[in-house]
């Protein structure tokens, strides 16, 4: 198995039962695996074959974080309101401005 | 006509329809002036009734420079409103605008109809446009005070400049400082440009697209590419009017969402839709072509 140049002690996806020497917890696991490195559980089927479900994974974060942002601009433009946004921008909008044009 | 063509007229007029301009000579003043649209229209333009997102960008960032005192409050409620209001079209259809709506987009789209010899810019200059984002229509504006970005555009020398001097308002015009004939000047570069080179003002100067180009990663608006299908032949990249490979990053912050390329698409392979139903699959496939949010 290709290590990257460093060795791991135990190889990944055989962690399960270890305790964790930080938390003390029972069923410690690595959080990442290296390349090449066999992952545990549902995820250990081949890369070729888990693709499309990577895939909707990616689409459902996406969706997730368009809704987030949404949220984030409808609130932004809520919360403009109560300083008078909209007002600030009609006053400097109905004024031509000349000198940003070179005509004074 | 096509429909994108369609559009972009239909925009052109809906953001400038103050005819009554020409018989009244007073610039419009109602309360749609409030309002910023995803386009860069200049709102000094005689026959804008909307305002420009990028000169509110600009005027809430003077609002609360230092060298402005006691008008914190208003600024923070006006870059709210601009950011908030460009971001959820942002969030919704990504640079969609750009593409379908921006009048200056079309400009750019019919001169380079014009048969003469093209040039193909570089992918690095993309950069430009988050430059004039950051330092001409922010930092610059926050540090003096002034719409920096405003003063060199473009599109306020066409529409603002050239209109009112056509057609001067009620309230007599002062003459032309230097200043007008050097924004007449950047003008003329571009114009000129727009002929041989692909939107240059929309990839490399724009900071509208800057914003809503980023907005392409995430909005819920997407491009894909059927990588089953697909077998890279290019006609997208002929077709783009942006000048990018589709397939490469269906997610790019170049793309404008104008679909030309998935009209051009002899496969049928690319598609760009709301929807999430349809498998989603990048020409660089694998585990490592999913693109993270």
């Amino acid at each position: 198995m290709e290590t990257g140049g460093r060795e791991l002690p135990v190889p990944c996806g055989e962690r399960r039962g270890k305790v964790s020497p930080r938390s003390g917890k029972k069923n410690f696991r690595e959080r990442a695996c290296r390349p090449g490195a066999k992952p545990p559980g549902r995820a250990r089927r081949p890369c070729e074959e888990g693709g499309g479900m990577k895939e909707r994974r990616a689409l459902r974060r996406r969706t997730r974080w368009a809704l987030l942002m949404l949220g984030i601009f409808v609130l932004a433009i809520g919360l403009s309101l109560l300083w008078e946004g909209p007002r600030a921008v009609y006053s400097h909008a109905v004024i031509v401005c000349l000198d940003c044009i070179g005509l004074v | 006509m096509r429909k994108r063509t369609i559009s972009q007229l239909v925009a052109l007029l809906a953001l400038n329809p103050y005819f009554a301009y020409f018989s009244s000579r007073v610039t419009y003043g109602g309360d749609l002036k409030g309002v910023c649209i995803p386009g860069l229209n200049c709102y000094a333009c005689p026959l804008a009734v909307f305002s420009c997102p990028i000169g509110s960008l600009q005027h809430s960032f003077t609002l609360l420079s230092p060298r402005v005192k006691g008008y914190l409050a208003e600024g923070l409620g006006a870059l709210l409103y601009v950011l908030g209001s460009v971001g959820l079209v942002g969030a919704l259809v990504g640079r969609m605008p750009c593409g379908w709506i921006c009048p200056f987009g079309f400009l750019q789209d019919l001169l380079y109809r014009i048969p003469l010899p093209k040039l193909r810019l570089p992918r690095g200059v993309r950069w430009g446009r988050y430059a004039a984002l950051v330092f001409l229509a922010m930092l610059v504006p926050f540090l003096t005070a002034r719409n920096w970005f405003s003063r060199l555009c473009p599109v306020g020398a066409l529409e603002g400049g050239v209109l009112l001097k056509l057609a001067p308002p009620q309230d007599p015009l002062p003459p032309a400082a230097w200043f007008f004939w050097l924004k007449m000047a950047i003008l003329g570069g571009f114009l000129i440009w727009f002929m041989f080179s692909k939107r240059p003002f929309c990839r490399a100067f724009c900071p509208l697209g800057a914003v809503l180009g980023l907005c392409n990663r995430f909005s819920l608006y997407r491009m894909t590419v059927d990588g089953a299908l697909c077998n890279s032949c290019g006609r997208c990249r002929e077709v783009c009017p942006v000048d990018i490979d589709i397939f490469e990053d269906p997610g790019s912050p170049d793309c404008i969402r104008c679909l030309e390329c998935k009209r051009a698409c002899p496969q049928g392979a690319i598609s760009g839709g709301f929807r999430g139903g349809r498998e989603e699959r990048r020409v660089s496939g694998g585990c490592g072509g999913s693109q993270g949010g």
